[in-house]
């Protein structure tokens, strides 16, 4: 599925959040999205994800226009993308496991499945032993690879990841980088907020650069400038 | 349903039940209330058109006789109205007989029999006749014999004010079941609302993940058919309960008259259909409240 946006602009109001931003991401591709804080980052990942929709522009994603989409195409769509949020948005009431599973419910796996699914789930994010926890006993660290291992457990075609080393150690937050290059290496796209310099210097993929909500480049082998 | 369930709703209801149990709590008790009148409705008015049934199929009058009516009098009376067209029998009650009726109705009350005498009770005369229009000619001819009689009660009579309060206690109960079931539909509405309003958090993710409406609604819905369920159940019990509870009495004191069902199908069939229906408000207010809040 290719993700494209065409001269999108998103104003909250007053604020403008993205300015007259284009870019294409094809199926397979890692991409960095970089940018100081507000610059427009986690407003790209919510428009792929059809949270909301552009004030001018089009965002597409695979065969679907956003802009005028039905609702029961961007549910399906959705289910087709997995996403970690910058705040983790997990049930706080629900279980690791519950809140893992839940994205196998919604997505319509078969419950046989489900257990095989889990325990890889849980050993590729690392969170063996922790399936009955509730969020609030698990650290920032283990909530953020929660959030990665439920959006993972689908498959998606496309993973969009929103600061999942914000709370990581330096150490940790290779571990997940790692994991992240390899299900890319498997095909998934991979796209990913971030203002950790460090890691987007290292690992030389695509970078998009915003600011201010203004697209300011565009590199297929970047760094963080 | 399992709780197997391909979205897990079952689990997902029961987590929302026990989270807020007061508030689940109070919808239970509305539905009960109302099957608690509705169940009651249904019994009152299974025995009184069987009341009904059991007097507007006997055309009878019964004459109760002053106590100067001597047996003379009495016997020539009764060939009187056995020659009339139409009359099927003409029984005598004796005083004696008539105390003992009497008796054996209230067998179980040593009160009422103490302050009883053969003295007190009149004798009578039960004429049946064919088919009620035979039963003018009887009244105009006992009319006649005043001076003998004391009293002429008809079966019309009866049957007249057995079907006024039928028609009373129909009327009246459908009126305060039908309020009732208003207020239980409010009630669970709100509950249910206020219970999605709780969730907003938990429906926004799962909209996030893809969720459909109609697998955010589903706990929600079996929630409102549980409380339906659970609630008319209870109501059925209590009343079927002290149904049977006080069975023999209440044959015994209606005998011959059969006031309650005998087949067990009956009261299986009414179980079944008022489970239906409560599971059928529940799931109704319960999609009304989902509706205005999910569906935007
Ligand atoms: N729902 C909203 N209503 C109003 N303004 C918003 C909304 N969402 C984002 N904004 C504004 O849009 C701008 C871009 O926000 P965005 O969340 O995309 O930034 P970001 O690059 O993800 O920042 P950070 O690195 O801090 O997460 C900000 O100025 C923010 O205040
Ligand atoms: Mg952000």
């Amino acid at each position: 599925m290719i993700i494209r946006f065409d001269k999108v602009t998103k104003r909250f109001g007053q604020v403008v959040a993205l300015e007259n931003v284009s870019f294409e991401i094809k199926q397979g591709e890692f991409v960095f999205i970089t940018g100081r804080s507000g610059a427009g980052k986690t407003t790209v990942i919510k428009l792929i994800l059809a949270e909301f929709q552009p004030t001018e522009g089009e965002v597409w994603v695979g065969d679907y226009c956003l802009n005028r989409v039905k609702k029961k195409e961007v549910l399906a769509l959705r289910r087709q993308i997995g996403v970690v949020f910058q705040d983790f948005r997990l049930l706080t009431n629900r279980t690791l496991k519950e809140n893992i599973l839940l994205a196998l419910r919604v997505a319509g796996y078969r419950q046989p499945d489900w257990p095989e699914k889990l325990a890889q789930v849980l050993k590729l994010v690392g969170l063996e032993g922790r399936e009955e926890f509730f969020p609030a006993q698990l650290s920032g660290g283990e909530r953020q690879r929660a959030c990665l291992a439920r959006a993972l457990i689908v498959e998606p075609k496309i993973l969009l990841a929103d600061e999942p080393t914000g709370n990581l150690d330096p150490e940790t937050s290779w571990q997940l980088m790692d994991l992240l290059t390899k299900i890319n290496k498997k095909g998934t796209t991979v796209v990913m907020a971030t203002h950790n310099f460090d890691i987007v210097n290292s690992l030389r993929q695509r970078v998009i650069k915003l600011e201010a909500g203004q697209l300011v480049f565009d590199k297929k082998r970047g760094k963080y400038e | 349903m399992s709780k197997k369930l391909k979205g897990g709703w079952l689990e997902t209801t029961w987590h929302h039940l026990r989270r807020s149990p007061f508030q689940s709590l109070a919808a239970i008790l509305v539905m009960w209330l109302n099957f608690l009148a509705a169940t009651t409705l249904l019994v009152l008015i299974f025995g009184l058109s069987n009341l009904l049934n059991y007097f507007e199929g006997r055309p009878e009058v019964t004459a109760f006789l002053k106590d100067q009516a001597d047996q003379e009098a009495v016997d020539q009376i009764r060939n009187q109205l056995s020659q009339l067209e139409g009359i099927k029998e003409v029984r005598y009650i004796s005083k004696e007989e008539a105390l003992k009726i009497y008796q054996e109705q209230n067998k179980d009350n040593p009160l009422l029999l103490e302050m009883v005498t053969a003295d007190i009770l009149p004798a009578s005369l039960e004429i049946s006749a064919v088919s009620p229009e035979y039963l003018t000619q009887v009244a105009e001819f006992l009319h006649q014999k005043s001076d003998l009689i004391e009293e002429v009660v008809f079966q019309r009579d009866v049957v007249e004010r057995l079907s006024f309060w039928t028609r009373m206690i129909k009327a009246g109960g459908l009126a305060i079941v039908a309020f009732f079931s208003f207020v239980a539909l409010v009630v669970i509405m709100v509950i249910v609302g206020m219970k999605i309003a709780m969730h907003r958090s938990e429906i926004a993710i799962l909209r996030l993940l893809g969720a459909s409406n109609f697998y955010i609604q589903a706990p929600f819905l079996l929630e409102g058919i549980i409380y339906g369920l659970i609630g008319s159940l209870l109501g059925i019990a209590v009343v079927g309960g002290l149904v049977f509870y006080w069975r023999p009495q209440i044959e015994a004191f209606f005998a011959p008259v059969v006031v309650l069902p005998q087949n067990n199908q009956l009261f299986l069939i009414t179980i079944l259909a008022e489970l239906a229906v409560g599971a059928f408000l529940g799931l109704l207010a319960a999609w009304a409240a989902s509706y205005r809040y999910l569906r935007r």
